[in-house]
């Protein structure tokens, strides 16, 4: 028996709230799909012939010409809007071709690209990052791109030979350089300033970068790191942050020699002596000397928007971050600190243009031209703050007094640095990136943690071997 | 007298008059055979082989992902994790939902409201449920912090400290899914007839009495089938430490199903990621057997 009495609910309310829902719906199913400004909705376009992949997120279509290509990629921050920018143009410069461009978020795009080469539907064109081409070319996922080369008028000597070097698997290019990206420091001129230091002069060192956080880091009452009698507990400003907890340790590993694996890619060097030395001088940077916040869940983009952070490193991206925020006129690049013992290293990667495998000549013809095209382009793709992958195009007058992003291309040609290839990289780094947040949250000790680290990579590498 | 023996349904009689029954079912089992069953039996199929995406060749190796795991530091992490979300979580949502069922049944004014109000949280997706909770539990410009801040307490690092991680997650999903525990539990309290309450009260029983005789021994049932509804759904725990901590800080808050995910679509590990995900199986279904086993007692009066 039921004691709780159920609202009578009579056929007229029920018909009556049933029509008002079904109404809803279909307002909600009838609305136009989100696209990017400028762009048909592709739900208004003709089908193409064909397989064609099934969009999962914001797509658009450019131009209206009878060949179409399909593009997928993951670049949906600032520098998304000046991909789509250039797809306007390519396809009023090219009226016989449509881009059909589905833009997802990189974690989906690199589950959907292996389905949709097993599954016989590829894109026809994909961007994708230097690291993953290891993983890619080990099992087969990408048409060659020897003939970018050989025939259609690139010079692999244009290109930086660490990242020429990661796009080649197995002695045959995979794939076309893009861009470099990677860290960048955005530094408030007005807050060095007004703690006495010249924001035109970065430092040199080790000692000097830390003597000028130890001045920029100031507690609730107005004294500075460096002072007697200063609160770490209540820290109003802090002096620095690395805005993620992989590139940021990478970048200081190398600093002090280390890497995450040897060359060769037989052995763990993650547990030796200099990952040691680096996660130590970040540990104390944070824990004793304080002048680094915990970076693990640090909104740094609100803290730098409010003056509560002098510097941050984080990706050449950031350039529209920058802007929106009206930052740019006290905002400078200069490297990334150096904290290490051997020499200045920076984290850098670079988008890569590519084809699937399974892609039909007609489909690969297509993709060629326009990743030709957006190749030679590429000081307009500088404009989304991303350096072009071209040494040529980066050494251009206009682009080289950039106060960003001739900065980012000069760091990344004198000290940058990628991961070593691998074809197991991401499961690489998923063992150490969380012992790196493990270390810098304090949650385990230093030699633990990378001693766990350690076992997990040689476990990896023992197995692909 | 002699037992009149009634004569068995001949053989067609008995299919004709079973058929619409099965006819009934087959959309379904169809659907159940070709997308659910099918899978898993390839699934179990695919956990003895060395099986990567894309990769030729997939040689058979038995029990040996099986084994890899048991020697897997980071599967016994993400395990010892995962128990421990769905103990709090389970606890957490069995208690309020109870509590807070038990005033709802007391028909107070507005409680049709509130039932509305605490069942609220359950429609939100777990995007949005986790996107919400990150900015209440940062640490530099969380809500909850600001609050602690004005009340003149320190800022606590909610998602940054492997101690605290698992309960604070725990506590978020005991706010976004106790609204259809209760929902049940509310249901079976009014199944509950008056009159026992009534003969209780007479006999001098007070409310707490009443409730610990009469209340728990007959919710039995539904307290069952939450609880063991509530371990099969928190054991597969993912949304939330994927959206709120991607498993950290470090790798404490890294659930089992997080790592299926991560072997299987970004390492790419298919015959590893079936590995744990049978062995996954094999847990909720062996806690499920303890909880039938522990309060699986039907209590009639």
């Amino acid at each position: 028996m039921i004691n709780g009495k159920i609202p009578k609910l009579t056929r007229r309310q029920f018909l009556t709230q049933t029509l008002v829902g079904a109404t809803g719906l279909v307002l909600v199913a009838c609305a136009a799909p989100p696209t990017q400004s400028g762009a048909v909705p592709a739900a208004t376009q003709p089908e193409a012939a064909g397989p064609t992949p099934v969009p999962t997120a914001a797509v658009s279509e450019f131009g209206s010409g009878e060949r179409e290509l399909v593009f997928w990629h993951g670049l949906g921050g600032a520098d998304g809007k000046t991909m789509t920018q250039l797809l306007e143009r390519y396809t009023e410069e090219n009226p016989d071709i449509t881009v059909r461009q589905e833009l997802l978020p990189w974690d989906v795009f690199y589950q959907k690209l292996p389905t949709s080469v097993i599954a016989g539907t590829p894109p026809d064109m994909i961007i994708t990052h230097e690291w993953a081409i290891g993983q890619f070319g080990s099992r087969e996922m990408l048409r060659s791109a020897e003939e970018f080369y050989t025939e259609r008028g690139l010079d692999k000597s244009d290109f930086l030979p660490f990242a020429m070097n990661n796009v080649t698997y197995e002695g045959e290019p995979l794939g076309v350089l893009l861009d470099n990206h990677g860290y960048a420091t955005y530094v408030n001129a007005e807050l060095l300033e007004e703690a006495g230091f010249d924001s035109d002069s970065p430092p040199t060192s080790g000692s000097e970068w830390l003597e000028m956080a130890l001045q920029l880091t100031r507690d609730q009452s107005g004294k500075t790191a460096a002072e007697s009698g200063f609160d770490p507990e209540n820290i109003d400003t802090y002096a620095y942050v690395f805005g993620n907890t992989r590139w940021g340790p990478l970048s200081a590993l190398w600093q002090f020699g280390g890497d995450t694996i040897s060359e060769d890619g037989t052995r763990s060097t993650i547990g030796d002596e200099a990952a040691h030395e680096a996660l130590q001088a970040l540990h104390d940077a944070i824990y004793k000397q304080h002048v680094i916040p915990v970076p693990v869940g640090y909104g740094f983009r609100d803290a730098y928007s409010n003056r509560k952070l002098a510097m941050y490193s984080h990706g050449s991206w950031d350039l529209n971050f920058i802007r929106d925020q009206n930052l740019e006129s006290i905002t400078k690049l200069w490297p990334m600190p150096h904290w290490g013992s051997v020499g200045p290293a920076v984290w850098m990667s670079a988008h890569v243009m590519a084809t699937p495998t399974g892609v039909d000549d007609e489909g690969a013809e297509l993709a060629a031209h326009l990743t030709m095209w957006l190749s030679e382009h590429g000081l307009d793709w500088a404009k989304s703050g991303q350096p072009p992958a071209r040494i040529s195009q980066q050494n251009n007058a206009e682009l080289q007094q950039h106060w960003h992003t001739g900065n980012v291309a000069r760091q990344f040609q004198e000290i940058g640095r990628t991961e070593r290839q691998h074809p197991n990289i991401v499961e690489i780094q998923r063992a150490y990136h969380p012992e790196f947040d493990a270390i810098l949250t304090n949650s385990k000790p230093i030699d633990q943690a990378l001693t766990d680290a350690d076992d997990r990579i040689q476990r990896i590498l023992e197995r692909t071997a | 007298v002699a037992v009149q023996r009634q004569p068995a349904p001949r053989p067609k009689y008995r299919w004709r008059k079973v058929l619409p029954n099965y006819l009934f079912i087959l959309p379904y089992f169809l659907f159940f055979l070709l997308f659910r069953l099918g899978p898993d039996l390839y699934g179990f199929y695919v956990s003895f082989f060395n099986w990567e995406i894309l990769i030729r060749a997939k040689p058979f190796i038995g029990f040996g992902n099986y084994a890899e795991l048991m020697r897997d530091n980071l599967w016994w992490t993400a395990l010892r994790n995962t128990v421990l979300f769905a103990c709090f979580t389970v606890a957490g949502n069995m208690s309020l939902a109870l509590l807070v069922a038990t005033l709802l049944k007391q028909r107070m004014p507005g409680h049709e409201f509130f039932r509305v109000v605490f069942y609220t949280p359950v429609v939100l997706s777990v995007a949005v449920m986790g996107v919400v909770l990150v900015r209440v539990f940062n640490t530099e410009y969380g809500l909850l912090n600001f609050y602690l801040n004005w009340l003149g307490f320190k800022s606590v690092p909610w998602l940054a400290n492997a101690n605290l991680v698992i309960p604070v997650l725990s506590g978020a999903s005991v706010w976004w899914t106790f609204g259809f525990p209760m929902l049940i539990l509310l249901a079976g309290l009014l199944n509950i007839p008056d009159h026992l309450y009534e003969a209780a009260k007479i006999d001098g029983a007070n409310s707490w009495a009443a409730f610990i005789k009469i209340t728990i021994p007959l919710l039995r049932p539904v307290l069952l089938f939450v609880l063991v509804t509530q371990f099969i759904s928190h054991l597969q725990v993912f949304g939330q430490m994927f959206i709120m901590t991607q498993g950290g800080p470090g790798h404490a808050s890294y659930s089992i199903v997080m790592y299926l995910y991560d072997t299987g679509w970004r390492f790419f590990r298919m015959g590893y990621a079936s590995a744990m995900a049978f062995s996954l199986a094999a847990l909720i279904l062996t806690i499920t057997l303890i909880n039938f086993r522990l309060f699986g007692q039907r209590v009639e009066y």
